[in-house]
């Protein structure tokens, strides 16, 4: 009895034919799902979790973001160009992002102090979401096949201001 | 031989009931019943802040509940009715003492200076950095120093609980091997061990930071051991909650039901999570830049998906318990079983919708713990989403029904209401599935959680969720207030009385065994099947599809 203390041979029982099978299969769903992730490489390079870090303090990573910023406000970002963006209480350094369609970007992601997160949110259910770390940039490479406008949340709570913390990829042709 | 000095014979059981031991389960429970109301309504403002009704704009005042809300249910509420279940799956079910009185009060005071400082700096303002505390954002030191007593302080209750365990077991109090039950807390007691250590650096250091001897913070540091603590301490909860699903079984078909479960199966079960438990925290730094992504996918991804097995293990274990019982007592068919469940027993009930939540829950954590598909949801409300489910729906719920049983049975004291106690079981379950729900659909759209959505920055897609999101949150609420009042009204107006077939009237289902050959599992099989292989492995792959369809991102 589950409440009670029982003598070894009252609950040292072998499994049922229904046990057994399904110790196998609840195995054979873990590994399932541990090889798809493991293989996962191999089939999709483009759909990954970001590798490349580089460390950077936050002072430095800011200032990077904000010369970024003053180069090219208002202005599409050539092929080529690394990308800074630094998340600060309570903004986006630059506030927002003009891309060109079907070219690969590199955005360096950091924070100019606290923990912050970047969530990227299309209007056609594009979602994705990594750390923003102090004292690490994270490189993301981005490529958008459609034209439109995305937007880019804070998704860890970072202070009183957090909700606001809102800022703008802009893909054009 | 037993002395019966300090002890009383409960009248129902049968058991010898340590009486300090039973203070000191007393104590604890009532704190976590306390811990319960203040995170309860912290959960009234924050439910109704996420809610299309938007209760609270102040954002700083939002964030400070949400502070109290989930700390009050994440550590308070459930580490103090853990601390109790300890105590008694320990003292009482094994007919011992408790080791040693001293060092249960000295965890108790420790536990509740540490929640004493905790409380005040959350509600002054001080403290308002959520539960999870990520420097360098710091709060007051005193907040630190708060965290710091109640671990050590729950870190004397695992050793005691120890020290008991191995006391009761020299002294020969009890024959045979431990109890099933006292078995699964013994593997949350040792998972607790591993919180403790964990918790201790991650606080320390962040305590250390914040009273400046610490001139730089390495986040990711602090994150791996803080989500050491966090995640163990989630472990804790699900071998406590198992332990109190056998229990329910037992209890709600007056010990019947008990001996059809596979005791082994069930003991091997409980004995994987401890191996996993650790190769698992990895799924909280996933997208966190610095760690490797062969560390992600080795202890993220690989050592979480493993860790599913043992739930995966107990869901047959326990509901072909139930299947095998009904079977025995002469119902046939492949799911004709289940309309014969005893469905308005609290406890059976209790257990089983429960198991559900858990289940949903269990199901939505797997894309969100696989490194690909974790960035479609990494941090929006398929998070809170899953811990809803787990912890509110699974744990909470069963640590509920469970006090409908033990409360009256360590107080002489009849329960107040069964029916409330029965409509308070299908209230929290509709609720917490309506919420959770809610929250789901709410992380597929992307919306960030612990943001508070001020109408000028909600979508207005996102609407919809947010309205069903409080319309789940006041029902839970109202289940909750039924459990609280029940639970006070059997402690100050509850009848007194030794009578055992008044103590659980009502609380008991009589099943009576024909053939104990026709006991088969078969119907749960089929059951777990269909959820767990086919469900599970439908979302897991759906959440592939949908990122392959999405923009580059690498």
């Amino acid at each position: 009895m589950t409440l009670f203390p029982r003598k070894l041979e009252e609950w040292y029982k072998t499994f049922t034919k229904e046990e057994r099978n399904w110790l196998i299969i609840a195995l054979i769903i873990a590994l399932i799902m541990s090889t798809t992730t493991l293989t996962w490489h191999a089939l999709d390079r483009e759909h990954q979790v970001p590798v490349e870090t580089m460390e950077v303090a936050p002072d430095v990573f800011m200032e990077k973001a904000m010369r970024f910023s003053m180069e090219y406000a208002g202005k599409v970002i050539p092929e080529g160009v690394d990308i800074y963006l630094a998340g600060v209480q309570f903004r986006w350094i630059p506030k927002e992002l003009k891309l060109k369609k079907g070219v690969t970007y590199k955005i360096w992601i950091s924070s100019g102090d606290v923990l912050h997160g970047f969530s990227l949110l299309g209007y056609d259910g594009t979602v994705y979401n990594v750390m923003v770390m102090p004292g690490m940039a994270y490189a993301v490479n981005v490529k958008f096949d459609k034209t439109g406008v995305y937007e880019i949340r804070c998704n860890e709570y970072c202070g009183l201001g957090h909700q606001y913390m809102i800022g703008k990829i802009v893909v054009v042709e | 031989m037993v002395e019966l000095k300090d002890f009383r014979k409960c009248p129902v059981t049968g058991l010898l009931c340590h009486i300090p031991a039973q203070k000191l389960i007393t104590i604890n429970f009532v704190m976590s019943i306390i811990s319960l109301i203040i995170g309860g309504i912290a959960a009234i403002f924050v439910g109704l802040s996420r809610s299309s009704l938007i209760l609270l704009r102040d954002p700083n005042q939002y964030y400070i509940w949400l502070t109290a809300h989930g700390i009050n249910m994440l550590i308070f509420w459930i580490i103090w009715f853990e601390v109790a279940l300890l105590y008694f799956i320990a003292t009482i079910l094994l007919n011992a003492p408790i080791a040693s009185t001293r060092i249960g009060y000295l965890a108790f005071i420790l536990m509740f200076l540490g929640w004493l400082i905790v409380e005040g700096t959350v509600f002054s303002g001080n403290a308002t950095v959520l539960f999870t505390a990520y420097p360098p954002m710091v709060a007051h030191p005193a907040f630190y120093v708060g965290y710091i007593l109640y671990i050590i302080g729950a870190f004397f209750a695992v050793a005691l609980f120890f020290l008991t365990l191995y006391k009761a077991r020299v002294e020969k109090r009890y024959e045979g091997s431990l109890p099933l039950v006292t078995w699964g807390g013994a593997v949350a007691a040792i998972i607790a061990v591993t919180v403790v250590i964990h918790g201790l650096i991650a606080i320390t250091y962040v305590l250390l930071y914040a009273l400046g001897k610490v001139e730089t913070v390495n986040v990711m540091f602090y994150r791996w051991y803080f989500w050491g603590m966090g995640h163990d301490a989630q472990y804790v909860n699900v071998s406590a909650m198992v332990a109190t699903w056998y229990a329910l079984l037992a209890l709600g078909t007056g010990f019947v039901a008990a001996k059809f479960v596979n005791e082994r199966y069930a003991k091997i079960a409980f004995a994987l999570y401890p191996i996993f438990v650790i190769p698992g925290i990895g799924h909280h730094i996933l997208v966190d830049p610095g760690f490797s992504v062969q560390l992600k996918q080795a202890s993220g991804s690989v050592g979480s998906h493993f860790l599913s097995i043992p739930s995966m293990l107990h869901a047959l274990a326990l509901l072909g318990g139930i299947e095998a019982t009904l079977r025995a007592s002469g119902h046939t068919g492949l799911f004709g079983w289940l309309a014969r469940i005893p469905w308005k027993n609290p406890a059976i009930a209790g257990m089983l919708l429960s198991m559900i939540l858990f289940g949903i829950g269990g199901i939505i954590a797997q894309p969100l713990t696989t490194l690909q598909p974790n960035m479609l949801f990494h941090n929006t409300m398929w998070v809170p989403a899953h811990f809803h489910f787990t912890v509110v729906g699974g744990t909470t719920i069963a640590f509920m029904a469970l006090s409908y049983y033990v409360v009256p049975l360590l107080l002489l004291r009849k329960l107040y209401s069964v029916s409330m106690a029965r409509w308070q079981i299908y209230i929290s379950f509709i609720g917490i599935l309506i919420m959770g729900l809610a929250m789901t659909w709410m992380g597929w759209q992307g919306v960030p959680r612990r943001t508070l959505l001020l109408p000028d920055i909600v979508r207005s897609e996102w609407w919809l969720p947010m309205t069903i999101l409080g319309i789940g949150s006041v029902i839970f609420i109202i289940g909750g207030v039924m459990y609280v009042l029940n639970i006070l009204l059997t402690v100050l107006a509850g009848k007194k009385t030794t009578e055992a077939g008044e103590l659980v009237g009502g609380l008991i289902e009589q099943i009576t065994i024909k053939d104990e050959k026709a006991a088969s599992k078969k119907g749960s099989f089929v059951i777990v099947f269909i959820l767990l292989f086919i469900v599970l492995l439908a979302l897991f792959f759906g959440s592939y599809i949908r990122l392959v369809g999405q923009p580059a991102f690498y």
